[in-house]
């Protein structure tokens, strides 16, 4: 057992395979946005506060800015980038929030819509409550939340549809 | 004008050290024991490191532990792996079914996110006055498993805090909760008042009923952010034990706690705050324990 103060380590973002040398002390959030440049997941608060940094790891919504890079060898990463369809076709959780007014600045956008994610692939029919309960840990202070939640309902419609 | 140098906020250095199981985790314990800390879910000990209010050469991460992470009836105790994280505790059914004000914790306890992460053991180590989890295991009487190189000791949880953020945890590993189940019947409630669920408590309490013959057979009471350390109010349930159940006697009970806390005030609350609503917030949850131990 060593102690290691960095290391290469293989990690899997949005399926696509990346090695890159980590630092003990670097977040998950540090390493995607200044190492790899996926720079869709937002610095808010770097404390577990805001949600702006909100990826999924292993399908759970996670806040990236208290996760030690280290530790997500081997996990699955999704990120914002990983949503929409590589000819530029929006997610459809991506589609209902810009249908609904639902971003403002965008700067809360990504973490919101990735807590979306993580709900929608567990219930694809949530109530207002349970929709308000899992964008809970994500700070809009622009929207009002209003918009946001029509927004999620909407796309859970469009993704029950398919 | 000047900018901060560093405009991200960052961890000091150090050695990561990932053992896979318990045994490796005890040596690595062992052998590096001075300037180090366990992390569990990190949601305490990262934003700790980021302030540099703690700044360790070396940190054990227990995430790989596996086998500390079960929620299990055994015989009439409930025992619950110190990696078991809130969300798990969220969706168990036995936790819910024998442990309801527990579950009630994990439902206002901070995020979606951090509940994703955050485990019942680093609620436990963290032992902060306003720990969510802590309360109901009190009044269950829980007791911890602290493992070292050397053994194993299982002691009262009421016994494990020694101060705001201090423990008689040394070296030690926390393995397990262990809470007893009673056969008789039985009422819990939890509630915590605070801003919003993310914001720590200003005050939380948990409170357990058992009940016969239309008395209180049992009571125990426990509340947070009232003291240095979570507490019991042994005042609150020494006045109610074998007394009759009504509102009369509740009310005088409640009023009681004042004795058993030491509020001060910070960010969160004011001394006088906390005095007052801890007396509303001990009668609401022993109403409440009564009815659903009646049901
Ligand atoms: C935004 C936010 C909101 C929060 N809201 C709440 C809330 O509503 N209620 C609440 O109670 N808490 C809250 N917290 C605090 C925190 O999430 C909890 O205390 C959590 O349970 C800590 O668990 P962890 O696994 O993340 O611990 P870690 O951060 O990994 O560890 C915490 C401490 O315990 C020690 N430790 C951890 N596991 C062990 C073990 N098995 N044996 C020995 N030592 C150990 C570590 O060394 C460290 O000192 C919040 C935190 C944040 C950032
Ligand atoms: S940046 Fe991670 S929660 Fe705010
Ligand atoms: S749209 Fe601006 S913070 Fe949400």
């Amino acid at each position: 057992m060593e102690a290691v103060s960095s290391k290469i380590v293989n990690i899997l973002v949005n399926g696509n395979n990346y090695e890159v040398t980590v630092a003990s002390n670097d977040t998950l959030l540090t390493v995607l946005r200044d190492k790899l440049g996926l720079t869709g997941t937002k610095f808010g608060c770097g404390n577990g506060e805001c949600g702006a940094c909100t990826v999924l790891i292993d399908g759970e919504a996670v806040n990236s800015c208290l996760v030690l890079a280290l530790n997500c060898e081997g996990k699955e990463i999704q990120t914002i980038e990983g949503l929409a369809s590589s000819n530029g076709d929006l997610h459809p959780i991506q589609q209902a929030f810009v249908d609904n007014f639902a971003i403002q600045c965008g700067f809360c956008t990504p973490g919101i819509i990735m807590s979306t994610k993580s709900l929608l692939e567990k219930n694809q029919n949530p109530t207002e409550y349970e929709i308000r309960e899992a964008v809970n840990g994500n700070i809009c202070r622009c929207t009002g939340y209003e918009n946001i939640v029509k927004a999620v309902s909407a796309a859970a419609e469009t993704l029950r549809g398919k | 004008m000047s900018y901060p140098h560093v405009i991200t906020k960052t961890i000091k250095e150090f050695k990561l050290i990932s053992p896979t199981t318990i045994e490796e985790a005890l040596y690595a314990l062992n052998e590096y024991k001075t300037d180090t800390r366990i992390i569990a879910g990190g949601t305490d000990l990262v934003p700790l490191m980021k302030h540099r209010a703690v700044t360790p050469k070396y940190v054990v991460s227990i995430e790989k532990l596996k086998e500390l992470d079960y929620v299990r009836l055994v015989g009439d105790q409930l025992r619950i792996g110190a990696l078991t994280k809130i969300n798990t505790i969220k969706n168990s059914d036995v936790i819910m079914k024998n442990c309801y004000s527990l579950y009630e914790a994990s439902l206002v306890f901070a995020t979606p996110q951090i509940r994703n992460v955050a485990t019942i053991g680093g609620n436990i180590c963290r032992s902060s006055p306003s720990a969510d989890t802590v309360p109901s295991l009190l009044v269950f009487n829980a007791q911890v498993k602290l493992v070292n190189q050397k053994g194993e000791r299982i002691i009262p949880l009421e016994q494990f805090f020694t101060g705001p953020g201090l423990n008689v945890a040394d070296s030690d590993l926390l393995t397990e909760i262990i809470i007893p189940i009673e056969k008789g019947e039985y009422g819990t409630a939890f509630h915590k008042i605070s801003r919003n669920t993310s914001d720590l408590a200003k005050v939380n309490c948990a409170v357990k009923v058992s009940i016969s013959h239309e008395k209180f057979s049992d009571v125990k009471v426990a509340l947070g952010a009232v003291s240095d350390r979570p507490i019991r109010a042994k005042n609150v349930e020494k006045l109610l034990i074998d007394k009759k159940i009504n509102a009369e006697n509740i009310e005088k009970a409640s009023e009681m706690v004042i004795n058993d806390i030491n509020p001060i005030t910070d960010v969160r609350s004011t001394e006088i705050y906390r005095k007052e609503i801890s007396k509303v917030l001990v009668k609401r949850m022993l109403n409440l324990a009564v009815e659903r131990a009646q049901k």
